[in-house]
């Protein structure tokens, strides 16, 4: 069975209906780390050294967190600055994560439909992650297909439909350990 | 000499001997002062004589220190979020009863306007028995808990007109009686201009004169002075009331009010308290033995309709106000009987105006047993309800929750609103939690007054004072005091009584860090520490540091520092025989050894791609 690790960004959880659903359900799963990146590092004073340990005992690691501004929240950012240091995540020596899987996991508040090539956004969320993949490809992980819910906004006041999403994670998850 | 000993000898051990029955059958420690009375009075045991009278004129003064209390709970925020059950329900009860009352001793042959006062007076009921009888229930915060205290807060308030004002309206008619009886010499007119001009001179006082004066006191920190000042200000108000012939609970009630946003008032509240307790206890006890058994034996048919009449009156036009006001029937029969006896105001009341309003002694004695017996017969009537209640529907909800009681239960308490405290303070506030707070200093007090800041005089280590601030309902108790060793003292105290309480402290330095760790605080924060460094980062800016490099190096000192000053800790314990004084040097020394072996090159390597591939992390596979 493989440790999944979900490193988890989110500025404004007493906020949140989804993300915060999500977590929940995530939660409920056997040799499963939640790691909650707001919450330990307010300051985004990263404890580099602590960061790279859980990394490495971990199999498969997820970014969850919502879509701002097409990109991740800006912790996870500074995050991925500071952690996959060189020699830890990449060059000659860099071989920490290799033969990992990395798995990102978001929500949109836009449907479906705007992010397409003919769609408002003009591009699919795929292209949108394109960094988080080249990402993983140079520190040698296996880039999984994202997990993604889209129209938040509607989804909201949904308790049913959220509910079904954060199963819909759960089984996931689950998969990925067992395969 | 002996004889007061002997006589306190008999009312005390009364008290001791009987009260304790009283709280084991549940009938409340009003109703077992007054049974005591009776035992040793003049029809039972005979162990007090002539003297009695004078011990309630004495005891009386219980009242006047309760009303004095009942003064100072009387805070606007109070009566603004109660304002609906206490001017809704209250003025409905008032009217009502005193309506039906009224009607009744009309009815009877007396004069309307001695009905009026009758009826009002024995509309009020008694707070010491009712709410400590729902106390002992748990109701205090239920639906027909804050519905009682509501009704009895209005009555506290309507009982300044009824004692003062009435007796006025009816001197003009009962003028010549007065005058041969000599209880007060001065017309009309100019005992009215009396009572507004004493009632002005109370108001303006405590507002410009008892604050100076308290704060004065508070600063030599004396806590016997504090009291005998209280008990001074109880005292004076009640001989001035006294000399100009109006009821003394009223001035003191008055006084009470006007302190009642004082920062003194939990201080004030905690000192009067045991000798308010007591001093009721004795009113009681005093009641009972001076009850005039005589009159009741004599006509005991009119006194049996007079009780039956009263309880009933009582409970009907309660039902009908708790009807009004949506009390469920459950609720509504437990309110209307809780509250359905006589008022110690209407003792006070028989005994100083009775015959002012021209109402036949023997008359005014009756109407006096009669309410001492509907106090008797209270507890026995709601047993009988919960009994009856329990028979017919077991599953009754009375534990319907309130609006939450407003205010004094702040989720966090700060002990000591200096420059540490005030800071956190007003933070918190500015995150809309509220905070209680107490501080010892009363220039500090005073000053924060100048600002609109709210503090309250009192020393946190006492824990009378920590109880009427609320610290059973706290979550947080923060302890921001100056003296370092108090700190400890009040972590240590806090951590044994109130374990439930997360405990945040201030510490003077590492050492300090230390004891309090021990005295069980579970964040401890070094009082000069983040405003050092903060200040150590402006130097390096100043010096042409980026302001981001400079943040995140101070950020890395502070994780070595917390890390040295842990580590420390365990080597700390072995030398506490060294002097204070060496240990500061020493530890000194050991953290500036530690900041010579720390590395400080990481601060910069997640940016600086050179330095990363000049020392590889160790590779791994």
């Amino acid at each position: 069975m493989k440790r999944i690790l979900i490193v988890f960004a989110h500025p404004a959880m007493e906020k949140s209906k989804i993300q915060k659903q999500l977590l929940a359900s995530a939660a409920t799963l056997q040799s499963l780390t939640i790691h909650d990146l707001y919450e330990q590092y307010p300051d985004f004073a990263i404890n580099v050294h602590h960061e790279q340990e859980l990394l490495r005992i971990h199999d498969t690691i997820v970014f969850q967190f919502p879509f701002y501004w097409y990109s991740s929240p800006s912790l996870l950012k500074e995050w991925l600055d500071l952690v996959l240091e060189y020699g830890f995540a990449y060059g000659h020596s860099g071989t920490a994560l290799a033969g990992k899987q990395l798995l990102i996991a978001t929500s949109t508040g836009g449907s479906q439909e705007v992010y397409q090539h003919e769609g408002h956004n003009k591009y699919t969320m795929r292209e949108f992650l394109h960094p988080f993949e080249a990402t993983a490809s140079l520190c040698g992980m296996s880039y999984l297909p994202p997990f993604i819910i889209h129209g938040a906004h509607q989804l909201r006041t949904n308790e049913e439909a959220i509910q079904q999403q954060a199963d819909r994670y759960r089984e996931h998850l689950l998969l990925l350990q067992t395969s | 000499m002996q004889n007061f000993l002997w006589e306190a000898f008999v009312y005390l051990a009364a008290t001791v001997l009987v009260v304790p029955f009283a709280k084991h059958f549940r009938i409340g420690a009003a109703v077992g002062y007054l049974i005591a009375g009776i035992i040793i009075g003049p029809y039972l045991l005979k162990l007090v004589g002539s003297e009695r009278e004078t011990v309630l004129r004495f005891a009386e003064f219980g009242l006047v220190m309760v009303l004095f209390l009942e003064g100072l709970q009387l805070q606007p925020t109070v009566l603004w979020n109660l304002r609906r059950s206490i001017f809704g329900m209250g003025s409905a009860q008032l009217t009502l009863s005193t309506i039906a009352i009224g009607t009744l001793a009309w009815a009877c042959g007396l004069t309307w306007q001695t009905s009026i006062l009758l009826g009002s007076i024995l509309s009020l009921s008694s707070s010491a028995i009712t709410m400590q009888a729902l106390e002992e229930r748990g109701h205090e915060k239920t639906a027909v808990g804050q519905s009682s205290f509501s009704v009895l807060l209005f009555q506290d308030l309507a009982a300044i007109p009824l004692l003062a004002i009435f007796p006025l309206l009816l001197i003009q008619r009962t003028h010549s009686i007065q005058e041969s009886h000599g209880t007060s010499t001065h017309p009309a007119w100019l005992q009215a201009i009396l009572i507004i001009c004493i009632m002005g001179a109370i108001v303006a006082s405590g507002k410009y004169l008892l604050r100076p004066i308290f704060r004065f006191i508070a600063r030599l920190r004396s806590r016997e002075l504090f009291t005998a000042t209280a008990l001074v200000l109880i005292i004076a108000i009640t001989l001035i009331m006294e000399l100009t012939g109006i009821p003394p609970a009223l001035g003191a009630f008055l006084a009470g009010v006007v302190l009642a946003n004082n920062e003194y008032r939990y201080e004030l509240e905690a000192d009067i308290e045991p000798f308010k307790g007591l001093l009721v206890g004795l009113f009681f006890v005093s009641v009972g033995a001076c009850l005039n058994f005589g009159a009741v034996i004599n006509a005991p048919a009119l006194t049996a309709s007079i009780v039956l009449a009263l309880i009933l009156l009582k409970i009907v036009t309660l039902f009908i106000v708790g009807r009004i006001f949506n009390l469920s029937l459950t609720e509504n029969f437990l309110f209307s009987i809780s509250l359905a006896q006589g008022s110690e105001f209407a003792f006070v009341f028989f005994s100083f105006s009775a015959n002012a309003i021209g109402l036949p002694e023997n008359i005014a004695s009756l109407l006096n047993a009669a309410v001492a017996l509907s106090m008797l017969f209270s507890p026995l009537f709601v047993h009988m309800q919960q009994y009856f209640l329990n028979r017919v529907t077991p599953t009754h909800s009375q534990n319907k929750e309130f609006a939450p009681l407003p205010l004094q239960e702040h989720p966090v308490i700060i002990a000591g609103f200096g420059r540490f405290g005030q800071i956190v303070g007003r933070f918190l506030r500015a995150n809309n939690i509220g905070c209680t707070i107490l501080e010892l200093n009363a220039d500090t007090v005073f000053t924060l007054e100048k600002f609109d800041q709210k503090a309250f005089y009192g020393d946190a280590t006492r824990v009378d004072l920590l109880e009427s601030a609320g610290i059973a309902k706290a979550k947080v108790f923060i302890i921001a005091i100056d003296e370092a060793e108090k700190c400890t003292e009040l972590a240590t105290l806090i951590k044994k009584l109130y374990p439930h309480l997360h405990i945040m402290a201030r510490a003077y330095d590492v050492i300090h860090a230390h004891e309090l760790h021990e005295a069980g605080a579970d964040i401890i924060e070094r009082e000069t520490f983040s405003s050092s460094l903060d200040l150590g980062i402006e130097a390096l800016r100043a010096l042409g540091f980026r302001a981001h490099f400079a943040t995140r190096a101070a950020r890395l000192f502070r994780k070595h520092d917390e890390k040295a000053v842990r580590e420390m800790a365990s080597i700390e314990k072995m030398e506490t025989y060294v002097s204070l004084a060496k240990r500061r040097a020493r530890e000194l020394e050991k953290l500036l050894q530690r900041d010579n072996t720390k590395n400080d090159s990481d601060i910069d390597k997640a940016w600086d791609l050179a330095a990363q591939r000049s020392t590889p992390t160790e590779p791994t596979t």
